[in-house]
């Protein structure tokens, strides 16, 4: 198996004059070659913190506590060193979820995609701004030129974000970090640009991190799926499978609250109770405070990241031999 | 602008909780209550003159020696707190009230109104503000009351502003709307529901400005357009002792000192102020 | 709408509220209780003269033929005659410009060259130590009365140790230089004349460090404040995330886009140093606008009062002006907007 990203017992913490976050809180996984994984949560799971913290973008009073992330087998990130800005920018990249305010605003856009692409494939401004236009050709973008001449306000969020997946792809990074891309657009742009990052993902062969706090957008999108929840996996697997079969309580929460156009829907059901208090989460697995089959142990024990089958892993009390 | 909404005794519990805001409110309340207990503290009658011991360096007797006509500088300048703390805090007041009854009522009814106040606005906003108070000064006679309309007449423009902003962005909430359909007239919604809006943003506004007032006003006595002497006022105080600074280094220094403490006290509550709006509207 | 459109559009703008001022002083200036003539000759005045310079100064007219006259002469560039030097405003406001044009500009270099790197630095390492001893630098600064410091200056540099030269332009012993542009440091530095170049400069410093030292208090921070803010958004990141390296992230992602909020406060800043000036003119002896109004103020000299306040007011119109025009090639977004 190669795998191009393994992340072990990460974690990450925010020092604030609150009390300390734990906003990623001992997390596993790897990633393969070629592989699209998602990571889904709700707002406040870590997910995104997990995503700028492999690419070593976290900023105090958060810093990396413990556990370390390997790049093709090389440390990049750990509690004590920050390896990944070589790669930034080159061999991994990142989208951002409001293309609108990832872009400078008093910069034109064909500024600043060239400078990417003199920077990291050291070229001069004249082909920079050639490879730009094709590059805008290749995000479907109609008038390349006018759009390289433009502002970042005059841009729409779709044709925003489609400069942003521009600029990452520029490099032929092979690794791509997308921090809910799709949130901020509109949904009929949506599914446009999903598909827009589906297809150049798949045809250059990049390893793509997609985060999301919807399901059924990784459904779209991802061959593998994590499901975050305060601070820590809960659920790891084939999408198609875990969206079919979900296991963790949570997941099946997650699920029944997407509206499914076509059933007869009496109620939104919504996840019961709040989410977790990140500075003092509860004892044991932390979603038992809304589990509908929580059972005793789940306050006291908290349950680790278990093979549920070569494909599957569950963290709950449910599915371990403590039952 | 953000939620028009401000608590003041949360701002205020806020205010303490951090050191700088703390250190600030202590420095104001010690200036403001040493100002108050000033005929209780102060040696000598601020007016007295013995001029058998003029131009006396700071001593135990007079703890930050004597003038040119033998008073005693320490009492002057308790006294001169006084006088320059009521001339800052009565020329914001007045230009807090201008400013809110103008700014109301150019938010409120919008149209023409509205159009000739902002213009007016803009011409006073055209000048510096203590050239302006000075030209106004100076053409009234000098007098406490002329210099705090003065500086009133200088600065009401930007509480203007924000109480108009306000009133504007609270007119438009819909349920003005249904207090108006309901029948409640123009007078009760302004003083009933938009006022309360206004007035304690106006009035951090004036706090966070407070110090600027200050050095305003001193700065008007330092021109001598400001109290007439002999009463004590801090600037005038430095304008008396200039000619002798060099040799009597006491009359300016200690007046002056004074004036940069209380504007340090209230510019710290002002820039903790400012912070604390500045994270609730994140 | 275009910029030739905004900037015209602008224009009138500014000679509104032009008009506006010139309104608001006469009105000050005519309405105010007292009699002006009477002020200006003292109680002792023969009546035949008081009603000669009444006539002469039109103060007999109604008051709006008095308006009339008034706004006719402005545009004339007649600013009236100075009751005290008895020389038409304008020579004199012409005379004294310079100083305080000198004076000025001097100020706003040194509190360029220390406001926005302190900002900058101060926001970078915000709540570090560096940071905390350059904001007390700055709450001392803008808490602190010019007249004051400048005093204080004073004592210690001159009086005191005798390092630097006293109150003046230019010390009575040295030749000064022929009169080009009115700043003595550029004209000695035109027709040769170093002894003189460095004298003025030595005057120079005192008064300019105070007046720039307390600005540049206001433009770190303001400058601090707006890099915080721009740091604060997710192109700083993206830009990280793109691997530039960090000259150009400072430059062009934090340092660009935070410029729109400074160069508003060095339009303001220079407007204060305005008033700045008047304050320490006096107390320097520096022959300018500043101690001129001053002057006029305490003599009541109306058309002097008059004349000075229309020129700042024009000075101040005029660079809000040009940073209203500045901000439009800072920022993209108001172009189009």
């Amino acid at each position: 198996m190669s795998a191009i990203l393994e992340v072990n017992n990460l974690k990450i913490y925010y020092y604030t004059p609150s009390g300390v976050v734990r906003a990623v809180d001992g997390v596993d996984f790897y990633l393969r070659r070629n592989e699209s994984l998602c990571v889904v949560g709700e707002s406040g799971s870590g997910k995104s913190t997990l995503a700028m913290g492999i690419a070593g973008l976290i900023d105090p009073p958060g810093r990396v506590v413990d556990g370390e992330a390997r790049f093709k087998n090389e440390l990049v990130v750990s509690k004590n060193s920050s390896n990944v800005q070589k790669y930034l920018g080159k061999q991994i990249t990142l989208i951002f979820q409001d293309p609108r305010s990832a872009l400078n605003p008093v910069v034109k856009i064909g500024d600043q995609i060239t400078e990417a692409i003199m920077h990291n494939l050291n070229l001069d401004h004249e082909r920079a701004y050639k490879i730009a236009y094709e590059l805008l050709k290749k995000v479907e973008i109609p008038d390349p030129e006018r759009v390289l001449n433009s502002y970042p306000h005059e841009l729409s969020g779709g044709m925003a974000q489609r400069v942003v997946i521009a600029t990452a792809v520029s490099t032929n990074p092979e690794l791509i970090i997308a921090d809910e891309p799709t949130s901020a657009l509109d949904v009929t742009i949506q599914s446009q640009i999903l598909k827009l990052l589906k297809h150049i993902v798949k045809s250059q062969g990049t390893s793509l991190i997609f985060i999301t706090h919807d399901l059924s957008v990784a459904l779209e999108i991802c061959d593998r799926t994590i499901i975050m929840y305060a601070g820590k996996i809960v659920e790891e697997g084939d999408t198609k499978e875990i969206f079919e079969k979900p296991l963790h309580p949570y997941t099946t929460a997650l699920l029944s609250s997407i509206p499914k156009i076509g059933f007869k829907t009496h109620k939104l059901p919504n996840i019961p109770g709040e989410p977790p208090q990140m500075t003092n989460p509860p004892k044991g697995c932390r979603f038992h405070p809304r589990c509908p089959f929580k059972f005793d142990l789940c306050d006291k024990l908290e349950p680790s990241l278990i093979n549920v089958s070569n494909s599957r892993r569950v963290a709950c009390l449910l599915f371990s031999s403590h039952r | 602008m953000g939620d028009p909404c401000v608590k003041i005794p949360g701002l205020v519990r806020e205010l303490l909780r951090r050191r700088l805001g703390l250190i600030g409110v202590s420095i104001v309340v010690t200036i403001s209550i040493i100002s108050i207990l000033a005929p209780l503290i102060a040696p000598y009658d601020p007016l007295e003159q013995r001029l058998e011991e003029r131009l006396m360096p700071p001593s135990l007797q007079h703890l930050m020696g004597t003038d040119k006509l033998g008073r005693d500088v320490f009492s002057r300048v308790l006294y001169g707190g006084r006088i320059s703390l009521f001339i800052a805090l009565s020329s914001v007041g007045l230009a807090v009230l201008i400013g809110i009854l103008i700014g109301l009522v150019s938010g409120y009814f919008g149209g023409w109104i509205d159009n000739l106040f902002m213009r007016i606005t803009d011409i006073f906003l055209a000048f510096p503000s203590l050239i302006l108070a000075l030209a106004i000064a100076a053409m009234l006679k000098p007098g406490m009351l002329n210099v705090i309309m003065a500086i009133s007449l200088s600065t009401w423009t930007q509480y203007a502003r924000v109480a108009r902003a306000i009133t504007i962005q609270v007119k438009n909430e819909p349920y003005i709307e249904a207090i108006v359909s309901v029948g409640a007239s123009g007078a009760r919604i302004l003083l009933g529901h938009i006022a309360p809006m206004v007035i304690p943003q106006v009035l951090i506004q004036a706090m966070i400005n407070m110090g600027g007032a200050i050095l305003t006003a001193a700065g008007l006595g330092f021109l001598g357009f400001g109290v007439p002497p002999p009463t004590p006022e801090w600037g005038l105080m430095v304008s008396e002792g200039r000619d002798i600074i060099q040799s009597h280094w006491w009359i300016s220094t200690f007046p002056g000192l004074m004036i940069f403490l209380s504007v340090v006290g209230f510019n710290l509550i002002g820039d903790q102020l400012r912070d604390i709006l500045d994270v609730r509207y994140r | 709408m275009t910029i030739l459109n905004y900037v015209i559009r602008r224009i009138f703008y500014m000679l509104f509220v032009i008009w506006g001022i010139a309104t608001i002083v006469f009105f000050i200036t005519r309405i105010l209780p007292g009699d002006p003539v009477g002020a200006i000759l003292g109680p002792q005045a023969p009546q035949d003269v008081v009603d000669k310079i009444r006539r002469e100064y039109g103060f007999d007219k109604p008051i709006y033929v008095q308006y009339i006259d008034f706004l006719t002469k402005i545009v004339r560039g007649d600013l009236g005659r100075s009751i005290a030097t008895n020389r038409p405003v304008i020579y004199d406001i012409g005379e004294r410009f310079p100083a305080t044009f000198e004076l000025a500009t001097s100020a706003l270099i040194i509190a360029l060259i220390i406001g926005i790197p302190a900002g900058i630095v101060s926001a970078l390492r915000k709540d570090k130590g560096i940071d905390h001893a350059l904001r007390i630098v700055s709450l001392f600064g803008v808490s602190m009365p010019v007249f004051w410091l400048g005093l204080m200056l004073l004592l210690v540099f001159y009086y005191m140790l005798g390092l630097l030269p006293g109150p003046g332009r230019l010390d009575p012993y040295i030749k000064e230089p022929p009169r080009i542009t009115g700043l003595l440091t550029i004209d000695s530095l035109l027709t040769g004349n170093i002894d003189a170049f460095f004298n003025a400069l030595s005057h120079l410093i005192l008064p300019a460090f105070v007046l720039g030292y307390l600005s540049s208090a206001y433009i770190a921070r303001v400058t601090r404040a707006s890099i915080l803010e721009t740091l604060r958004q997710d192109h700083v990141k993206f830009a990280r995330s793109k691997g530039l390296p960090r000259n150009k992230i400072l430059t062009r992602h934090i340092i660009k886009p935070s410029l729109i909020p400074i160069v508003t406060i060095i339009g303001l800043v220079y407007g204060w140093l305005l008033e700045g000036a008047v304050l320490t003119e006096t107390i320097f002896g520096w022959p300018g606008l500043g101690s001129y109004l001053t002057r006029a103020m305490i003599y009541m000299d109306y058309d002097s009062i008059v004349g000075g306040v229309m020129v700042v007011a024009l000075i101040y119109s005029v660079i809000n002006l040009i940073v209203d025009i500045l901000y439009v090639y800072i920022d993209p977004r108001i172009r189009y907007g």
